[in-house]
């Protein structure tokens, strides 16, 4: 299992690096593969047959907004049915007319629907859409794959009538075609049962997988296949529709394995884990139930000591130069977790014994399902609260290097006006005393942050201000 | 040392402005009731036109028909039963599109909303970042003076 989630992750990771090549590429094929099966089960109009031509306008679908492409599909089946006859591109019209005005005009978006409707229909994979519509959209998409099996059918019933349909030169007989035709349509009822059943699966799936449950998604796909072989028996009863549910069954199962493979990759959460946390604020009260998400554990990442030269590199960044044995008592256990990936190398505790390691890494195994995050942030606070210390012995440190370095310089100047004995040696001196001390004093009580402190106030400002950045990044963490 | 904080809320706003922003300008740029009732004029006229096909390829299935009740002048039997289904029609298509775009408006505003509290938040993070670095830099330039 975990080999499968190391699958998943790199799949998921090489999609997220090239999606900029992949969704247009995707949208290509998609593109190419609708034309060229709208080309092969109609092509009555063998201009647009053209292998060139195809790839052309699939590139250009392939620049353009799905809702879009949708429409540039439907202009090539019109051209397709016009070149056949008239009566068919004129209902075939009207269809894509209702479909666009009254559907399209609320969710463009689910255009792809519509799309892989027909072709889903052409693989006996179309019980899988409504089911994938369920799980990735919203309760609106049931339109969208009922109006393809409408689409789907009357393409059919175009292609299977085509020699009738063919040629009409009479304004009667042109009137009984679309009379064939619409009765075609709004008779068939085989086609509503499907189209019925479908919008309803995808009703099914959507409202079952947004429960609150465990397992949501996988209970919401084995409904949906379900409800399908529901009404299909319900229809073949009292409606006499054939079911066919045994030709049909392995192809729903198929389905519902493409359903299962859509949940793995897009909601894997571990139900296992999930956690009950109840708590509060002045308005409310939280009921909250959190479901860890599932990712295979990276395959570089080595169990390091808390103090190794990498921990010591942020410690001196924090501006801590070194560490005393207090301070890692107050740190906690000094074994934390380091993707040594991102510093380029192996961090030398690693690299000093497999067995050190692999001990590690089941302690953090252990660790993880126990909150480990918690344990490393536990551990920065405590180095948090060691470098305010240590920033508190430095301002101290700085108070008194300043206060003797006064007394020096009072020294030094008298020293010098003695030997001159030309100016008033007090005031002189004192003078003298003031600028060296802002001289001497200023490098002293500089500290390894780069905030300058002349004074106990401004150390004291500087301290504060410190502290605010170090509790912002120890809250971030 | 990268601010996560400050980097979190960035790429939030880069990604709603690449995506959202464009779109929700649009709507924010109405009062409720007015984007409400300017959606429904739309699905008033697109409902009309999808009416209008539907009652055409009736009229063309049933032409003989249509003709003949045309010379008894019992054509507004006809016309009266169409009005009534039309009137039906556009009533649930006004009312899906009034839930739709109430909805739409809402997470619009909330929308920008959001984004207006991440650009807040932005804003105070400068600024103290601003004041920090101006009290790092102060007393330097002070004491500069100074020894000169």
């Amino acid at each position: 299992m975990t080999t499968l989630y190391e699958i998943r992750d790199r799949i998921v990771d090489l999609y997220r690096r090239f999606d900029y090549i992949l969704r247009p590429l995707a949208k290509f094929a998609m593109a190419f593969v609708l034309l060229r099966e709208i080309n092969v089960s109609l092509g009555w109009m063998e201009r647009l047959n053209n292998t060139l031509l195809t790839v052309i306008i699939a590139l250009v679908c392939t620049l353009m907004p799905m809702s879009m492409v949708a429409a540039v599909l439907a202009l090539v089946i019109l051209l397709h049915l016009y070149a056949l006859s008239m009566e068919a591109a004129a209902v075939g019209a009207a269809i894509f007319l209702i479909v666009f005005l009254v559907f399209f005009r609320f969710a463009p978006h689910n255009a792809v629907i519509l799309l892989l409707m027909p072709l889903a229909c052409k693989m006996d994979l179309h019980y899988a859409i409504p089911l994938a519509a369920g799980l990735l959209f919203n309760v609106g998409a049931a339109v969208p794959v009922a109006l393809g099996v409408v689409i789907k059918e009357y393409l059919q019933v175009v292609a299977d009538n085509s020699a009738r349909l063919r040629g009409s030169e009479s304004v009667e007989q042109l009137l009984k075609n679309i009379r064939f035709l619409c009765d075609k349509m709004v008779h068939n009822r085989a086609m509503w049962v499907v189209a019925g059943t479908m919008a309803a699966t995808v009703v099914v799936v959507y409202f079952i997988r947004k429960l609150a449950v465990a397992h949501a998604w996988t209970i919401a796909s084995a409904a949906g296949i379900l409800t399908e072989i529901l009404i299909f028996i319900y229809a073949e009863k009292h409606f006499d529709v054939p079911a066919a549910l045994g030709d049909h069954l392995v192809w729903m199962l198929v389905s519902l394995l493409i359903a299962l493979i859509i949940t793995f990759f897009v909601f894997n959460v571990d139900f296992a884990r999930i956690e009950n946390i109840q708590f509060a604020d002045d308005d409310y009260y939280y009921y909250v139930k959190a479901v860890p998400r599932v990712s295979a554990s990276a395959p570089d990442r080595n169990a390091t000591d808390f103090y190794s030269e990498a921990a010591e590199r942020d410690l001196f960044d924090y501006g801590i130069d070194e560490v005393t044995e207090e301070e890692k008592e107050l740190a906690g256990t000094p074994t934390v977790f380091r993707d040594s990936s991102a510093e380029g190398q192996p961090a030398p505790e690693a690299a000093a014994g497999e067995d050190a390691a692999e001990e590690d890494a089941a302690s953090f195994g252990a660790a993880a399902g126990a909150g480990i995050f918690d344990r490393i942030g536990n551990r920065f606070r405590a180095m948090m609260d060691a470098y305010k210390q240590k920033g508190a012995e430095k301002a101290a440190e700085a108070e008194a290097s300043a206060e003797e370095a006064a007394e020096t310089a009072g020294e030094t100047v008298t020293a010098e006006e003695t030997i001159t004995a030309e100016a008033d040696i007090e005031d002189a001196s004192e003078e003298a005393a003031e600028e060296t001390v802002a001289a001497d004093a200023e490098p002293a009580a500089e500290d390894d942050t780069g905030f300058v402190v002349e004074d106990a106030e401004e150390t004291a400002q500087a301290i504060e201000a410190e502290e605010s950045l170090g509790k912002k990044t120890g809250d971030e963490v | 040392m990268l601010n996560q904080d400050r980097i979190r809320t960035m790429t939030r706003l880069a990604i709603y402005e690449e995506e959202q922003s464009l779109r929700d300008e649009k709507v924010g740029g109405y009062f409720g009731n007015d984007y409400v009732f300017s959606q429904i004029m739309i699905s008033v006229i697109a409902g009309t036109a999808a009416f209008a096909v539907v009652f055409g390829v009736y009229c063309v299935y049933h032409l003989d028909a249509f003709v003949l009740r045309l010379f008894d002048n019992t054509i507004l039997e006809v016309i009266r039963r169409w009005a009534k289904y039309y009137a039906i029609f556009i009533a649930g298509y006004c009312a899906v599109t009034f839930f739709i775009y109430r909805a739409r408006f809402r997470s619009a505003q909330s929308r920008i909303k959001k984004y207006r509290r991440d650009l807040e938040f932005m804003a105070e993070e400068y600024e103290l970042y601003d004041k920090v670095n101006a009290e790092a830099e102060t007393p330097e330039a002070e004491g500069t003076e100074e020894t000169a």
